[in-house]
């Protein structure tokens, strides 16, 4: 009973920093706009979360966002799923130790391949639009990703420094040689 | 080896996904789509003005604030003149054909829908040239594509681009994708298209070099558009590119809202 109220507690707090995201955060001055909450969340689901945890939650915020959103339909599902299995199998296979290094690299990794599956499936979707232009080309895209990265970087520092004072979950196990 | 991922588990999710997909266009999510969309309207009632607000209190000590705030009444009550004077004119316009027309012309009285904006789109579209607004009125409300939003000075800030039951998606009009057909105030026959550019004014293309445009002089829809009614101030303009060898001349107009400022809007039924 406690597990699935845990995850109906998570659920609310997910849908919570969503509707953050879409009124709040969209609200603010640049660049502070492009702060992506939902993505950190996920980011830290996957480092931190249990084992398929981050695939439901992926898919969730990725619904939420497509249902409030005008765009396609399944865009962000996509995307997030992406952004999250790629993520875990580069925590899996290079980053297993939980140091502030990890966190950084996962979350600049995780932000560049969110920007790149929405931009991608978004242009190849509106491809028939006269008015739509390959995103790489760019400079907005690449201007918007380096303070993306910026920001969500040092939000990932203060986050891993604030759990890592509150719990023992982020610290190494040493063995004491008596 | 350590197994990376749970395949069946990711197949389970695309197959969901792929039924999800399936029910969104069959309509069959609407329940749902509504459940999460009021609950981000709510949300945008409370978090966006706090957004705005912050945003626009970060900027200079509070001298420089109380002198940018008393800036920003006196352009709101210059803007409600020139509103005042464009509709002047636009009645002036309407009176000279109804003496033409004898017990035609019936002054329109538009009705309007009042839409909070709570949310816009830099998440993604973080080209500064494609930003929109959402607001917490949609089909239900009887909004259509196409039809006007102006704030509260009567000042067309842009149009429905795309609808939900309960929410809709507003193109400004700074972005480079919101066209609408305008007209010069003073002149009603300088015709023209009006479109965003770069995110932060309009400009105004192919004026016949015959039409003296000026500086401040100011631009109106023209109501050649089916759902946005003739007279709503687009801006005014600020500059004016003319060369002797063009046939056409160039406008730039400026807009006047200001983003910080776009919390309530109205939604013109025609």
């Amino acid at each position: 009973m406690t597990k699935y109220f845990k995850l109906a507690l998570q659920i609310v707090l997910s849908y919570f920093l969503i509707v953050l995201q879409f009124t709040f955060i969209s609200s603010l001055s640049a660049p502070f706009n492009l702060i992506n909450l939902p993505l950190i969340l996920l980011i830290l689901i996957v480092i931190l979360g249990r084992k398929d945890y981050y695939l439901y939650f992926a898919f969730l915020i990725g619904f939420v966002f497509d249902i409030f959103s005008f765009d396609f339909f399944f865009i962000y599902i996509i995307s997030f799923l992406i952004t999250t299995i790629s993520s875990r199998y580069l925590q899996l296979r290079f980053f297993t130790n939980i140091s502030i290094y990890s966190f950084i690299v996962i979350t600049a990794f995780a932000t560049v391949i969110f920007n790149f599956s929405y931009q991608s499936i978004d242009f190849i979707f509106s491809v028939y639009q006269s008015s739509s232009s390959f995103f790489l080309t760019e400079a907005w895209f690449w201007r918007t990703l380096a303070y993306k990265l910026l920001l969500h970087s040092a939000i990932v520092v203060l986050l891993f420094y604030a759990i890592n004072s509150s719990s023992r979950r982020l610290r190494p196990y040493l063995l004491d040689k008596k | 080896m350590q197994k990376t991922f749970n395949k069946k588990k990711i197949y389970s999710i695309l197959l969901i996904l792929i039924l999800l997909v399936f029910l969104y266009y069959l309509n069959a999510l609407k329940p749902l789509e509504k459940l999460v969309i009021s609950g981000i309207n709510k949300g945008g009632e409370v978090f966006y003005n706090l957004g705005s607000n912050w945003g626009s209190s970060f900027s200079g000590s509070e001298e420089e604030r109380e002198l940018k705030e008393g800036k920003q009444r006196l352009e709101r009550e210059l803007n409600e003149m020139l509103a005042e004077k464009a509709k002047w004119q636009e009645v002036q316009r309407e009176n000279d054909k109804l003496r033409s027309y004898l017990n035609f012309f019936e002054e329109n009285e538009y009705n309007k829908v009042m839409a909070r904006v709570v949310a816009s789109d830099n998440l993604l579209s973080e080209d500064i040239n494609q930003s929109n607004i959402y607001l917490n009125k949609g089909l239900e409300d009887g909004l259509r594509e196409g039809m006007a939003v102006i704030n509260e000075e009567g000042i067309l800030v842009g149009k429905i681009l795309s609808l939900h039951d309960n929410s809709a998606q507003v193109c400004l009009s700074i972005n480079e994708d919101c066209k609408f057909a305008a007209r010069f105030s003073k002149q009603s026959e300088a015709l023209g298209i009006v479109q965003g550019s770069l995110g932060l004014t309009i400009s105004m293309n192919l004026i016949p070099q015959e039409h003296d445009i000026s500086v401040g002089d100011l631009v109106v829809s023209s109501g050649l558009e089916k759902d946005i009614p003739p007279g709503l101030i687009v801006g005014e303009v600020s500059s004016v590119t003319k060369q002797s060898n063009d046939i056409w001349q160039e406008a730039t107009i400026e807009p006047l809202y200001s983003l910080n400022e776009l919390d309530f809007l109205a939604v013109v039924i025609p």
